[in-house]
């Protein structure tokens, strides 16, 4: 629930007000894209249950 | 002159309260608060662990130093939840409560039930934090004591077997020997990997005060390959080497920033990592 996720704060550690969200992170899509674009292939999104997901990428060669 | 409130200010006509029965409204609103202070409480007072065996009230009772009475009634309560079976005059756990709720089980969720109790006293702070704002914690204290336990023993629930089997299937993964797992918090990832791969070292990087909660975690596993370096992942190096970065559920953990540090750290390998939605992102070399 968004309002329990805001009834707490951690010093230093800036959340944001959707639940489980946190400042300077960005959506998980979005965070693979910029993975491409900084020197990785992401090369497999594995669903391990409903609610959690893994990318894999590797290190592009210089 | 004042009008004399009356009793039915509508005469015999009944309110409308549209769909529901208000004042069954407001009973449910309390339903859930009860099946959670009872379950807190069992767990509080050890209940799980004394009804591995069946035991009869009044054994719980005089071992728990509880009211005779209200020891019968609490069980009975545990037993209409589902989390008691009752044969005859004893009580003993369901395979839920035996699984889950009993501290000798590896899959015991009281850290996660702590943690709750802790969100359910935000809950009955409501009024005065919606008036002086969020209740603030030390980051530290915070993560280790509540946190960390919590989510480490959600992990052992199904998502570090899941997580687990699909790294430890990549081709990369056995020849590894050098892992990263960044905010690795209790650390069940990193020694998990390091039991299926027995050339495999791992290095779980948190925060300072933090690593105390990771180290009793690797001494109760005697993960031998298994070290902390203390840092925190936006402003301290990570280090370099490693054949693969392991980041799971890290709060700001997908911070475009962290990317370079990243792909810096690791040889041409994989990253993988999770988030509380769990997303796990896992790098290896190319």
């Amino acid at each position: 629930m968004n309002l329990e996720w805001n009834l707490w704060a951690i010093k230093g550690v800036q959340k944001e007000q959707r639940q489980y969200s946190f400042s300077h992170s960005v959506p998980f899509e979005e965070y693979n894209r910029l993975l491409g674009e900084q020197g990785f292939v992401v090369r497999e999104v594995v669903a391990l249950d409903e609610q959690s997901i893994m990318t894999i990428a590797n290190k592009e060669n210089p | 002159m004042h009008d004399t409130p009356r009793v039915l200010p509508d005469g015999f006509a009944v309110p409308d309260a549209g769909a529901g029965n208000p004042a069954a409204f407001i009973e449910d609103t309390l339903s859930g608060l009860r099946r959670f202070r009872l379950l807190a409480a069992a767990c509080q007072l050890g209940i799980f662990a004394k009804c591995h065996d069946p035991v009869t009230a009044d054994s719980i009772s005089a071992s728990l130093c509880l009211h005779p009475n209200l020891a019968a009634l609490f069980l009975e309560s545990l037993a209409s939840q589902q989390l008691l079976e009752k044969e005859g005059e004893r009580y003993k756990n369901t395979p839920f409560s035996d699984r889950y709720l009993n501290p000798s089980s590896p899959y015991c969720l009281q850290d996660q039930i702590t943690l709750q109790e802790h969100l359910a006293g935000l809950w009955d702070d409501l009024g005065e934090i919606l008036r002086k704002g969020p209740k603030m914690y030390e980051p530290e204290a915070w993560f280790s004591e509540l946190i960390i336990p919590a989510m480490g023993a959600n992990a052992r629930c199904g998502i570090l077997q899941k997580t687990v089997k699909a790294v430890t299937a990549l081709p990369e993964f056995r020849k590894a020997r050098l892992l990263l797992d960044i905010g690795g918090g209790h650390g069940l990832y990193t020694i998990a990997f390091c039991q299926e791969n027995p050339s495999l070292n791992g290095v779980v990087f948190d925060l300072p005060g933090v690593l105390p909660a990771t180290r009793k975690y690797i001494d109760y596993y005697q993960a031998e390959r298994v070290s902390c370096t203390p840092g925190n992942f936006f402003f301290d190096p990570l280090g370099s080497g490693f054949d693969i970065i392991f980041s799971s559920s890290n709060p700001g953990g997908k911070a475009p920033a962290l990317i370079p540090k990243i792909r810096d750290a690791l040889n041409p390998g994989v990253f993988s990592s999770t988030s509380r939605e769990m997303k796990t992102f896992l790098m290896f070399p190319s």
